[in-house]
């Protein structure tokens, strides 16, 4: 007779032996189809459970919605040879530049489309501590207001559309993908905003710590500067109208989206090499993605088996607490894994059991996925790792990293109140997708 | 988090690295058709839009295509991305060990990857088999499902081998860590990863330019082997 475990018991096991073996470094894939595997296999039976292992490899990497994934991917890469930064960042200060804290604010703006379009948070850092750094030092900022916003500017890369990290949340919480990416467009711009709000409160009390610029710009020089920014707004535009209009689905719009930054490209003078490094880093992490998505989802299936999401949503019910403490409890818990593990495989690993419990609290699966999103975003900033932080200080060795630290401050505190914001206005998060909805 | 392999400067010589560089000549090449299959998904889309609105003539069988294709990009890669240690993981752990230990540890989880796919291996091509006896096809156009499952097998199977290059590597080190490293990726520190989006966002001069402040963080500076 065989050994019996209760299949609960046996998904609270799995959970520990998944978080084991992440946590000695053994690549998040693998992890949970090993756990997962072995965990099926130990609740109905080598045969039965190896040949459902088999299956999901093919059935969860073929599914339409996940083709959209490659095209968000191909967008980022290619988005560096299309010239925005520059362009984006001159735009931005023409036209916003006169305001208290100018150059700052323009920076934030420009590295939100930016950030938006490449989808890369660390990326945006970098290029912007070589675009916007020397012009503001140049024009009298403080160092620390001009390295944190840069290091910060990038966070807003994961909300505002195209996003890949949207676009997982959506297939593993079986959410649709157009109204994720919608749902972060305004809290992507809210970001930005209060953003840009307290660089302004900053400079207007302070004005030393940057100076007004000197410079005017006529209307003319204005609107001379808008074709620069073309790329972001018709990639965002192209995404948005597509998917609030209906007119395509989120693949067709990537596909579009893409076409029209490789056009621009190659437009810019993007030599083959260039094209050829950025197909093969797009397939390098489109691999990456796929495969940490089947594997999560293996082990998903054996905590189907295991019933041990529903036991956890149960448990989290059961407190004595009401739901907004439980929501922020959840939130600090991602807090601190975000400040060591990588977003992706941070999400991925804790959505199925975290997922079912704040659905039960009576949260709004939309709401939590651009919540969740904005808070892995904000551990990019944080120490003791903060990797945008170190790229600031790799481009611009002469500030300090802890200056660099110092000037994320006020923009972590600006994250903090976004989130409560959101906390306590949901709506501003579900009200455009429920007018696509409509 | 980020790997990456070693870039020395002569060629390794030995039958590992040399094994190594020829594997890595068919890995770069699944990796770049699948990077074609992602290209032609563009054009596809493209395509497909600009037919449904202009010409009101949509590609058959569109939705049929993407997701055949999809396997190409979701796996011919794998292993290339094994290789340059792209799979995401947590080195927060093994980042504080080095040597001996950590050459075990990196051995034990390679060897757990390569249990992994071993049963994959066999349990994808059972899938894929079954789909072959019973001539199972798409629901639109009627394409064959067969090859598209033939591909996940085929892929594990090149993974596979450098699961084994790797478990090999990671042993060879363990028994001599002084030996030069072969056939594995090394951990990249947080300044590495810095440099590393510096490089893919500015170019490799700004990368090799790139330097860092000590006086926050005063690590150890001892990384061995790595050069780039």
């Amino acid at each position: 007779m065989e050994f019996e475990l209760d299949p609960l018991v046996s998904g609270m096991i799995g959970m520990a032996a998944l978080v084991l073996m992440v946590f000695l470094g053994v690549r998040v894939f693998i992890a949970a189809t090993v756990v997962g595997m072995i965990g099926i296999v130990s609740i109905i039976g080598w045969d039965a459970g190896t040949g459902i292992v088999g299956t999901i490899p093919h059935s969860k990497s073929t599914l339409y919605a996940l083709s959209v994934l490659p095209m968000f991917i191909l967008i980022g890469y290619l988005a560096f040879h299309a010239g925005i930064t520059t362009a984006a960042f001159d735009a931005a200060k023409k036209w916003i530049g006169w305001v208290p804290g100018g150059l700052a604010v323009a920076t934030v703006f420009a590295a939100a489309g930016f950030a938006a379009v490449s989808g890369a948070s660390t990326a945006t850092a970098a290029v912007f501590s070589r675009v916007a750094i020397p012009e503001m030092l140049k024009a009298g900022y403080d160092r620390k207001l001009a390295a944190g916003v840069v290091a910060a500017g990038g966070t807003l890369a994961s909300l505002i559309p195209p996003s890949a990290i949207l676009v997982i949340y959506a297939i593993i919480v079986e959410q649709s993908v157009g109204a994720l990416l919608l749902a972060g467009f305004i809290p992507g711009i809210v970001s930005a905003l209060i953003y840009a709000a307290i660089i302004m409160g900053r400079a207007y009390v302070n004005p030393e710590m940057a100076p007004p610029i000197t410079e005017k710009y006529s209307f003319g020089d204005r609107v001379k500067s808008l074709p620069g920014t073309l790329p972001i707004v018709a990639v965002i535009g192209i995404i948005f109208s597509a998917i609030y209009g209906g007119w395509a689905t989120p693949t067709e719009a990537g596909a579009l989206g893409a076409f029209v930054v490789f056009i621009l490209a190659l437009l810019h003078g993007m030599k083959t090499k260039a094209l050829k490094d950025a197909l093969f880093e797009t397939a390098k992490l489109t691999v990456m993605i796929f495969s940490i998505i089947w594997g999560v989802l293996v082990f998903v299936r054996f905590l189907g088996f295991s019933g041990l999401p529903e036991a956890f949503a149960e448990w989290i019910l059961a407190l004595p607490f009401p739901p907004t403490v439980i929501i922020v409890l959840i939130l600090c818990g991602y807090a601190v894994l975000g400040m060591f593990m990588d977003a992706i495989g941070m999400l991925l690993l804790t959505l199925p059991i975290v997922y079912p419990a704040v659905i039960g609290l009576g949260y709004d699966p939309i709401w939590f996925g651009i919540i969740v999103v904005k808070m892995v975003e904000i551990c990019l900033i944080t120490p003791p790792i903060g990797l945008n932080c170190y790229v600031v200080n790799g481009v611009r060795p002469d500030i300090p990293l802890m200056d660099v630290f110092k000037g994320i401050g006020p923009f972590f505190i600006a994250d903090v109140v976004t989130i409560g914001l959101f906390i306590a206005f949901p709506a501003l998060i579900t009200w455009l997708p429920q007018q696509m909805l409509n | 988090m980020i790997t990456k392999t070693v870039d020395s400067g002569s060629p390794s010589k030995g039958p590992l690295a040399s094994f190594d560089r020829w594997y890595s000549i068919l890995e770069n090449f699944l990796n770049g058709f699948s990077a074609l299959a992602i290209f032609a998904v563009m054009f596809l889309g493209v395509s497909q839009v600009i037919g449904r609105k202009f010409f009101n003539f949509p590609i058959p069988g569109y939705i049929d295509f993407i997701e055949q294709s999809m396997v190409v990009f979701a796996f011919f890669g794998i292993s290339y991305c094994q290789r340059l240690g792209g799979h995401v993981r947590m080195d927060l752990f093994m980042a504080k060990l080095s040597g001996r230990p950590l050459y075990f540890v990196e051995m034990l989880a390679t060897l757990v990857g390569l249990f992994a796919i071993t049963i994959l291996i066999e349990n994808s091509w059972l899938h894929f088999l079954r789909a072959y006896e019973f001539g199972d096809s798409s629901i639109d156009i009627e394409l064959p499902i067969w090859p598209a499952k033939l591909i996940i097998p085929l892929s594990f199977g090149v993974l596979w081998l450098r699961f084994a290059i790797q478990a090999v590597g990671f042993g060879r080190l363990f028994l001599d860590p002084t030996a030069e490293i072969v056939g594995v990726p090394v951990i990249e520190d947080v300044e590495e990863q810095a440099r590393h989006e510096i490089s893919d966002a500015l170019g490799a001069e700004a990368g090799a330019n790139a330097k860092f402040d000590h006086t926050y963080n005063k690590k150890k500076q001892d990384k061995t082997g790595s050069s780039k």
